[in-house]
Protein backbone atom coordinates (compact mmCIF):
# COMPACT_ATOMS: atom_id res chain seq x y z
CA UNK A 1 0.00 0.00 0.00
CA UNK A 2 2.89 2.12 0.65
CA UNK A 3 4.68 1.76 -2.65
CA UNK A 4 1.34 2.18 -4.22
CA UNK A 5 0.37 5.59 -2.39
CA UNK A 6 4.18 6.57 -3.42
CA UNK A 7 3.37 5.66 -7.13
CA UNK A 8 0.42 7.64 -7.28
CA UNK A 9 2.64 10.77 -5.57
CA UNK A 10 4.62 10.53 -8.57
CA UNK A 11 2.45 10.19 -11.07
CA UNK A 12 0.41 13.26 -9.82
CA UNK A 13 3.25 15.71 -9.46
CA UNK A 14 4.83 14.55 -12.35
CA UNK A 15 1.25 15.05 -14.76
CA UNK A 16 1.17 18.41 -12.51
CA UNK A 17 4.23 19.05 -13.23
CA UNK A 18 3.99 19.02 -17.11
CA UNK A 19 0.76 21.24 -16.80
CA UNK A 20 1.77 23.79 -14.78
CA UNK A 21 5.74 24.12 -15.93
CA UNK A 22 7.03 23.78 -12.40
CA UNK A 23 9.54 21.54 -11.13
CA UNK A 24 7.39 18.31 -9.96
CA UNK A 25 10.05 18.05 -6.89
CA UNK A 26 8.49 21.67 -5.51
CA UNK A 27 5.03 20.05 -5.84
CA UNK A 28 4.01 19.44 -2.41
CA UNK A 29 1.04 17.39 -0.52
CA UNK A 30 -0.59 20.78 0.55
CA UNK A 31 0.06 22.55 -2.94
CA UNK A 32 -3.10 23.68 -3.97
CA UNK A 33 -4.23 23.13 -8.10
CA UNK A 34 -5.50 26.81 -8.09
CA UNK A 35 -1.84 27.86 -7.12
CA UNK A 36 -0.34 26.01 -9.76
CA UNK A 37 -2.55 28.52 -11.98
CA UNK A 38 -4.14 25.28 -13.35
CA UNK A 39 -7.39 26.43 -15.45
CA UNK A 40 -10.27 24.61 -16.59
CA UNK A 41 -7.96 23.29 -19.83
CA UNK A 42 -5.39 22.77 -17.47
CA UNK A 43 -7.88 20.49 -15.40
CA UNK A 44 -8.86 18.81 -18.41
CA UNK A 45 -5.61 18.14 -19.33
CA UNK A 46 -5.09 16.92 -16.01
CA UNK A 47 -8.29 14.36 -15.88
CA UNK A 48 -6.99 12.63 -19.43
CA UNK A 49 -3.15 12.31 -18.20
CA UNK A 50 -4.12 10.78 -15.37
CA UNK A 51 -6.45 8.19 -16.96
CA UNK A 52 -3.81 7.47 -19.38
CA UNK A 53 -1.21 7.02 -16.91
CA UNK A 54 -3.16 5.41 -14.53
CA UNK A 55 -5.55 3.07 -16.81
CA UNK A 56 -8.25 3.95 -14.90
CA UNK A 57 -11.40 6.52 -15.34
CA UNK A 58 -11.54 9.19 -12.94
CA UNK A 59 -15.28 10.36 -12.64
CA UNK A 60 -15.75 14.01 -12.78
CA UNK A 61 -17.50 14.69 -9.83
CA UNK A 62 -14.17 13.16 -7.62
CA UNK A 63 -11.85 15.22 -9.71
CA UNK A 64 -14.33 18.42 -8.76
CA UNK A 65 -13.89 17.75 -5.24
CA UNK A 66 -10.00 18.24 -5.16
CA UNK A 67 -8.78 21.00 -4.17
CA UNK A 68 -4.69 20.17 -3.35
CA UNK A 69 -2.04 17.72 -4.40
CA UNK A 70 -2.81 16.05 -0.83
CA UNK A 71 -6.35 15.33 -2.14
CA UNK A 72 -5.23 14.05 -5.28
CA UNK A 73 -3.31 11.63 -4.24
CA UNK A 74 -5.87 10.20 -1.86
CA UNK A 75 -8.10 9.71 -4.78
CA UNK A 76 -5.76 7.90 -6.53
CA UNK A 77 -4.88 5.83 -4.17
CA UNK A 78 -8.63 4.45 -3.42
CA UNK A 79 -9.38 4.29 -6.93
CA UNK A 80 -6.64 1.94 -6.83
CA UNK A 81 -7.46 0.45 -3.78
CA UNK A 82 -11.32 -0.40 -5.16
CA UNK A 83 -9.79 -1.51 -8.67
CA UNK B 1 -33.55 45.90 -44.80
CA UNK B 2 -37.02 45.53 -44.20
CA UNK B 3 -37.54 47.45 -41.48
CA UNK B 4 -40.63 50.18 -41.19
CA UNK B 5 -40.40 52.98 -39.24
CA UNK B 6 -43.72 52.03 -36.72
CA UNK B 7 -44.71 54.33 -34.70
CA UNK B 8 -45.14 52.62 -31.62
CA UNK B 9 -47.69 52.63 -28.83
CA UNK B 10 -46.03 50.21 -26.03
CA UNK B 11 -42.68 48.71 -26.02
CA UNK B 12 -44.27 45.26 -26.72
CA UNK B 13 -45.18 46.30 -30.03
CA UNK B 14 -41.61 47.57 -31.25
CA UNK B 15 -42.04 45.08 -34.19
CA UNK B 16 -39.19 42.63 -34.91
CA UNK B 17 -36.34 43.25 -37.31
CA UNK B 18 -35.50 41.35 -40.00
CA UNK B 19 -33.22 41.15 -42.63
CA UNK B 20 -34.32 41.83 -46.09
CA UNK B 21 -32.28 37.98 -46.92
CA UNK B 22 -33.75 36.20 -43.90
CA UNK B 23 -36.17 33.56 -44.45
CA UNK B 24 -38.73 33.56 -41.82
CA UNK B 25 -41.97 31.79 -42.44
CA UNK B 26 -44.83 34.03 -41.70
CA UNK B 27 -46.60 31.25 -39.43
CA UNK B 28 -43.29 32.13 -37.15
CA UNK B 29 -44.23 33.72 -33.89
CA UNK B 30 -41.12 36.42 -33.45
CA UNK B 31 -41.06 38.94 -30.59
CA UNK B 32 -40.89 42.29 -30.28
CA UNK B 33 -37.58 44.20 -31.06
CA UNK B 34 -35.88 40.59 -32.04
CA UNK B 35 -33.35 41.06 -34.66
CA UNK B 36 -33.07 38.25 -36.99
CA UNK B 37 -29.81 39.45 -39.45
CA UNK B 38 -28.64 37.84 -43.15
CA UNK B 39 -29.77 34.48 -44.21
CA UNK B 40 -31.03 33.22 -41.56
CA UNK B 41 -33.95 30.84 -41.51
CA UNK B 42 -37.15 30.45 -39.27
CA UNK B 43 -39.32 27.38 -39.59
CA UNK B 44 -43.25 28.20 -39.61
CA UNK B 45 -43.49 25.80 -36.31
CA UNK B 46 -40.97 27.90 -34.49
CA UNK B 47 -41.46 30.50 -31.68
CA UNK B 48 -38.98 33.31 -30.24
CA UNK B 49 -39.15 36.00 -27.61
CA UNK B 50 -38.36 39.30 -27.65
CA UNK B 51 -35.45 40.75 -27.84
CA UNK B 52 -33.31 38.47 -29.49
CA UNK B 53 -30.41 38.58 -31.46
CA UNK B 54 -30.02 36.01 -34.09
CA UNK B 55 -27.24 36.46 -35.58
CA UNK B 56 -26.03 35.40 -39.67
CA UNK B 57 -26.97 32.06 -41.05
CA UNK B 58 -28.50 30.61 -37.90
CA UNK B 59 -31.55 28.08 -38.47
CA UNK B 60 -33.98 27.34 -35.94
CA UNK B 61 -36.18 23.98 -37.09
CA UNK B 62 -38.78 21.54 -35.62
CA UNK B 63 -40.39 23.55 -33.30
CA UNK B 64 -38.44 24.93 -31.06
CA UNK B 65 -39.30 27.22 -28.44
CA UNK B 66 -36.85 30.36 -27.83
CA UNK B 67 -37.54 32.57 -24.72
CA UNK B 68 -36.37 36.50 -24.05
CA UNK B 69 -33.17 38.15 -24.60
CA UNK B 70 -31.15 35.29 -26.03
CA UNK B 71 -27.85 35.59 -28.43
CA UNK B 72 -27.52 33.20 -31.28
CA UNK B 73 -24.59 33.57 -32.87
CA UNK B 74 -23.44 33.05 -36.90
CA UNK B 75 -24.15 29.66 -38.01
CA UNK B 76 -26.15 28.30 -35.27
CA UNK B 77 -28.98 25.22 -35.97
CA UNK B 78 -31.22 25.09 -33.53
CA UNK B 79 -33.52 21.82 -33.92
CA UNK B 80 -36.91 21.64 -31.44
CA UNK B 81 -34.70 22.90 -28.57
CA UNK B 82 -35.77 25.01 -25.59
CA UNK B 83 -33.96 27.59 -24.86
CA UNK B 84 -34.74 29.82 -21.89
CA UNK B 85 -34.34 33.32 -21.31
CA UNK B 86 -30.94 34.81 -21.41
CA UNK B 87 -29.36 31.44 -23.34
CA UNK B 88 -26.36 32.31 -25.40
CA UNK B 89 -25.23 30.20 -28.31
CA UNK B 90 -21.55 31.00 -29.68
CA UNK B 91 -20.88 30.96 -33.38
CA UNK B 92 -21.13 27.57 -35.04
CA UNK B 93 -22.85 25.65 -32.07
CA UNK B 94 -25.57 22.78 -33.07
CA UNK B 95 -28.32 21.75 -30.95
CA UNK B 96 -29.29 18.14 -32.30
CA UNK B 97 -32.89 16.24 -31.57
CA UNK B 98 -32.88 12.70 -33.44
CA UNK B 99 -31.13 10.27 -31.28
CA UNK B 100 -31.01 7.49 -33.95
CA UNK B 101 -29.95 9.83 -37.20
CA UNK B 102 -30.52 7.68 -40.36
CA UNK B 103 -31.17 9.19 -43.74
CA UNK B 104 -33.35 5.64 -44.48
CA UNK B 105 -35.70 3.75 -42.80
CA UNK B 106 -35.19 0.01 -42.22
CA UNK B 107 -37.48 -0.66 -45.27
CA UNK B 108 -34.98 1.93 -47.27
CA UNK B 109 -36.92 4.62 -48.04
CA UNK B 110 -36.15 7.97 -46.97
CA UNK B 111 -37.08 8.88 -43.48
CA UNK B 112 -39.66 11.10 -43.19
CA UNK B 113 -41.63 12.82 -40.01
CA UNK B 114 -42.98 9.92 -38.61
CA UNK B 115 -39.96 7.68 -38.81
CA UNK B 116 -38.11 8.93 -35.71
CA UNK B 117 -38.77 10.24 -32.43
CA UNK B 118 -37.61 13.73 -31.26
CA UNK B 119 -35.47 14.21 -28.41
CA UNK B 120 -34.70 17.53 -28.47
CA UNK B 121 -32.34 19.62 -25.90
CA UNK B 122 -32.99 21.97 -23.52
CA UNK B 123 -31.01 24.88 -22.28
CA UNK B 124 -32.20 27.19 -19.28
CA UNK B 125 -31.84 30.10 -17.79
CA UNK B 126 -28.65 32.36 -19.09
CA UNK B 127 -26.49 29.15 -19.91
CA UNK B 128 -23.96 30.07 -22.48
CA UNK B 129 -23.07 27.56 -25.41
CA UNK B 130 -19.13 27.58 -26.66
CA UNK B 131 -18.42 27.87 -30.05
CA UNK B 132 -18.80 25.47 -32.58
CA UNK B 133 -20.25 22.87 -29.46
CA UNK B 134 -22.23 20.38 -30.51
CA UNK B 135 -25.33 19.45 -27.86
CA UNK B 136 -26.47 15.57 -27.86
CA UNK B 137 -30.32 15.40 -28.10
CA UNK B 138 -32.20 14.87 -24.95
CA UNK B 139 -29.42 16.94 -23.46
CA UNK B 140 -30.54 19.30 -20.57
CA UNK B 141 -27.76 22.53 -20.08
CA UNK B 142 -28.32 24.30 -16.40
CA UNK B 143 -28.81 27.41 -15.11
CA UNK B 144 -26.08 29.78 -16.07
CA UNK B 145 -23.90 26.18 -17.17
CA UNK B 146 -20.80 27.02 -19.19
CA UNK B 147 -20.03 24.86 -21.98
CA UNK B 148 -16.67 25.51 -23.07
CA UNK B 149 -15.32 25.91 -27.27
CA UNK B 150 -15.34 23.07 -29.55
CA UNK B 151 -17.03 20.76 -26.41
CA UNK B 152 -19.26 17.60 -27.36
CA UNK B 153 -21.81 17.15 -24.98
CA UNK B 154 -23.41 13.95 -24.43
CA UNK B 155 -25.03 14.12 -20.58
CA UNK B 156 -26.96 17.10 -18.66
CA UNK B 157 -24.65 19.85 -17.16
CA UNK B 158 -25.50 20.97 -13.79
CA UNK B 159 -26.41 24.60 -12.79
CA UNK B 160 -23.22 26.50 -12.98
CA UNK B 161 -21.28 23.67 -14.03
CA UNK B 162 -18.69 24.32 -16.59
CA UNK B 163 -17.74 21.55 -18.84
CA UNK B 164 -15.29 21.45 -21.82
CA UNK B 165 -13.90 18.69 -24.41
CA UNK B 166 -14.56 15.75 -26.00
CA UNK B 167 -16.23 14.59 -24.43
CA UNK B 168 -17.27 16.99 -22.63
CA UNK B 169 -16.43 17.14 -18.40
CA UNK B 170 -17.71 19.10 -15.50
CA UNK B 171 -13.89 20.86 -14.83
CA UNK B 172 -15.77 23.26 -12.17
CA UNK B 173 -18.33 26.01 -11.94
CA UNK B 174 -18.96 29.34 -13.21
CA UNK B 175 -20.56 32.67 -11.97
CA UNK B 176 -23.65 34.39 -13.16
CA UNK B 177 -21.13 36.83 -14.46
CA UNK B 178 -18.96 34.37 -16.40
CA UNK B 179 -16.04 33.66 -14.63
CA UNK B 180 -14.71 30.50 -12.78
CA UNK B 181 -15.55 29.71 -9.75
CA UNK B 182 -12.53 29.51 -6.89
CA UNK B 183 -12.50 26.17 -4.56
CA UNK B 184 -14.69 27.98 -1.82
CA UNK B 185 -17.59 28.48 -4.51
CA UNK B 186 -17.14 32.00 -4.80
CA UNK B 187 -16.25 34.05 -7.54
CA UNK B 188 -13.03 36.27 -7.95
CA UNK B 189 -14.47 38.81 -9.85
CA UNK B 190 -17.77 39.94 -8.69
CA UNK B 191 -17.54 38.16 -5.39
CA UNK B 192 -20.60 36.34 -5.88
CA UNK B 193 -21.05 33.34 -3.20
CA UNK B 194 -22.53 29.79 -3.90
CA UNK B 195 -23.95 26.76 -2.15
CA UNK B 196 -24.05 23.34 -3.67
CA UNK B 197 -27.53 21.92 -4.36
CA UNK B 198 -28.35 18.31 -5.90
CA UNK B 199 -29.27 20.28 -9.36
CA UNK B 200 -26.06 21.64 -9.29
CA UNK B 201 -25.17 25.08 -7.52
CA UNK B 202 -27.36 28.47 -6.44
CA UNK B 203 -26.61 31.79 -5.18
CA UNK B 204 -26.27 31.90 -1.51
CA UNK B 205 -28.47 34.31 0.28
ZN1 LIG C 1 -18.81 36.50 -10.82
Amino acid sequence: MIIQATDQQTVARQILGEISGRAADSIIASTRLSDLGLDSLGRLTLAVLLEERTGRPIPDHELLSVQTVDDLERLLTSSERSA
Amino acid sequence: MTEKPTPTTSRTSDPPFIAESAEVAPAARIGARTRIWHHSQVDADVRIGEDCVLGKGVHVASAAVIGNLVKIQDGCGVFGATLEDGVMLAPGVYLLEDPAPRAVNPSGHLKGRNDWRREPVTIRYGATIGANSVIAPGVTIGRYALVGIGSVVGHDVPDHGLVMGNPARQLGWSCMCGHRLNDNLTCPTCGRLYHQRPYGLSLAT
